[in-house]
């Protein structure tokens, strides 16, 4: 499985494709609607990042602080 | 450019093309998208008229015009080598009534087939002025309207670029995720649509809106964040479903399921800019009248649809199923278009507006004092709500057809809206 810093660096590159960026650009703190994810590509992480760890993203768990960045989204997965 | 390009049609009117069939026939092709801007200031009609001729998106739309070919169900947008004239589209209303000519502005048609495509309304006041823009739903969506007055604001050359094309190496795989698509279409749409006999479209479009107080749109969001999860589009589409539910003698002829189609952006960083997109793609929710109980159930249910659809691939299979239409031969087209809705089509619209980029900008040189975005009007049940945010006040602006709902029924769905809103 991966660590905290692997899943941050392969939700980096999952954005980078998805916002044609460059991976370094994309801070995992930043609020993910500022860098231009509208809410389905922010599911749409989340279900990357699910299939990624093998870990299940459970209903309760879409709040809008879980889902504001790389950081927290991956934060809440490591915790569970 | 190259003058003599072809173009496929935006994401907007491929979608409209396919659940809108009878509107089509009965009133040309697309509908109209249109913006309304506020400025402080009396502008010269010589200025305008010079800063719109030159905008390099206007210039694109003078150019534009559709092509159909016999043998396709869809047309074509092609660039004429000689534009329009701008003078041809713009037009003045001075000491005429403000409401008359804010009403005409708004029911204006933009049709390529009798008019222009494009039109521009300037209405003055005493210390303002009013430009209206109603575009053919062809040429731009919402985001593409947004780009178009930011290109006014920025005072940047609107960029323009042809579509992405379909990549032949994934031509099977995309007929497989069209076929995918259209089975869940039928499947979650069919028994519901096809109990929409409706007669041919036959009102024009009306629209009312209803604007929250810097308190209230406070007040909303609050709610928002602290008791919905996901996002906001499924507060407010569950707020607007909510009302509906309520007013059930609004679509009194929609029995079963609502059927809400919620069109979500998916312009990549290189399309961002641009006014045409075909990276349109689609999530589609149903709530049982009468089950609905309230806005945080129905909340939790669109995002839990809206889970299932993204973990499905769906919002990606439909944009497949649009593209896979332009390889259809006509018959094939007809009879596949009809089978979920039987040739006819109801629909009830939803958008969710970005803050706006003309936030604290001035448009034409001058502040702005308020902007609207006026849903196009689709049809049937012709309902098509918007939900747009400008300097910390919520709008909500309801577009409909006014043969099926009548004035005071809108105004009495913006305020259960509203008040869904706040509690």
């Amino acid at each position: 499985m991966l660590n905290q810093k692997e899943t941050v660096e392969a939700a980096k590159v999952f954005l980078s494709k998805q916002l044609e960026l460059d991976p370094a650009s994309i801070e995992a703190n930043r609020d993910l609607k500022s860098i231009g994810l509208d809410s389905f590509r922010i599911i749409e992480l989340v279900l990357f990042l699910e299939r990624k760890t093998g870990v299940a993203f459970p209903d309760h768990a879409y709040t809008p602080e879980n889902l504001k960045s790389v950081d927290s989204i991956v934060s809440c997965l490591m915790k569970l | 450019m190259n003058n003599n390009a072809s173009y496929n049609l935006s994401g907007a009117d491929r979608f409209q093309l396919f659940f809108d069939s009878v509107a089509r026939k009965n009133t040309g092709t697309g509908s109209v998208i249109r913006a309304a801007v506020t400025i402080a200031g009396i502008l010269s009609e010589t200025d305008v008229y010079n800063i719109v001729s030159q905008n390099e998106a206007i210039r694109f739309m003078l150019r534009s015009s559709l092509l159909k070919k016999w043998y396709s169900p869809i047309f074509r947008l092609v660039q004429k080598n000689t534009p329009a004239d701008p003078v041809t589209i713009m037009n003045f209303h001075r000491g005429e009534g403000q409401e008359e000519a804010f009403q005409y502005a708004l029911t204006r048609d933009c049709s390529f087939v009798t008019g222009s495509p494009v039109f521009i309304d300037v209405i003055y006041a005493s210390d303002r002025t009013q430009i209206i823009f109603s575009v053919n739903h062809v040429l731009m969506d919402h985001a593409g309207m947004e780009n178009l007055l930011a290109s006014f604001s920025e005072m940047k050359t609107m960029q323009v670029k042809p579509l992405k094309p379909l990549r032949r190496k994934f031509i099977l795989k995309r007929i497989a995720d069209a076929i995918v698509a259209t089975l869940f279409v039928a499947a979650i749409s069919g028994w519901n649509l096809k109990r929409l006999n409706k007669k041919p479209h036959s009102g024009t479009p009306a629209f009312e809106k209803l604007e929250l107080s810097i308190e209230e749109t406070t007040q909303t969001k609050t709610l928002l964040t602290n008791g919905i999860k996901v996002n906001a589009l499924s507060f407010f589409l569950g707020a607007a479903l909510h009302a509906l539910d309520i007013h059930e003698e609004l679509l009194a002829e929609v029995k079963g399921n609502y059927f809400v189609a919620v069109p979500i952006d998916r312009r990549s960083a290189a399309f961002r800019n641009v006014i045409l997109s075909n990276y349109l793609s689609f999530i589609y929710f149903h709530a049982e009248p009468g089950k609905v109980k309230s806005v945080k159930d129905i909340s939790q249910s669109i995002s839990r649809q809206m889970i299932a659809q993204a973990k499905q691939g769906l919002p990606e299979k439909f944009s497949s199923l649009l593209d896979v239409f332009r390889f259809i031969p006509v018959p094939i087209y007809s009879a596949f278009i009809n089978l979920p809705s039987k040739g006819h089509s109801g629909t009830f619209a939803f958008s969710l507006l970005p803050n706006s980029r003309l936030e604290n900008k001035s448009f034409l040189g001058h502040p702005v004092i308020d902007v609207a975005h006026y849903a196009p009007v689709i049809s049937p049940p012709g309902l098509n709500i918007v939900f747009n945010e400008f300097r910390g006040r919520l709008k909500i602006i309801l577009s409909f057809d006014d043969s099926r709902i009548d004035k005071l029924q809108a105004k009495e769905l913006l305020q259960t809206i509203r008040k869904n809103l706040l509690n």
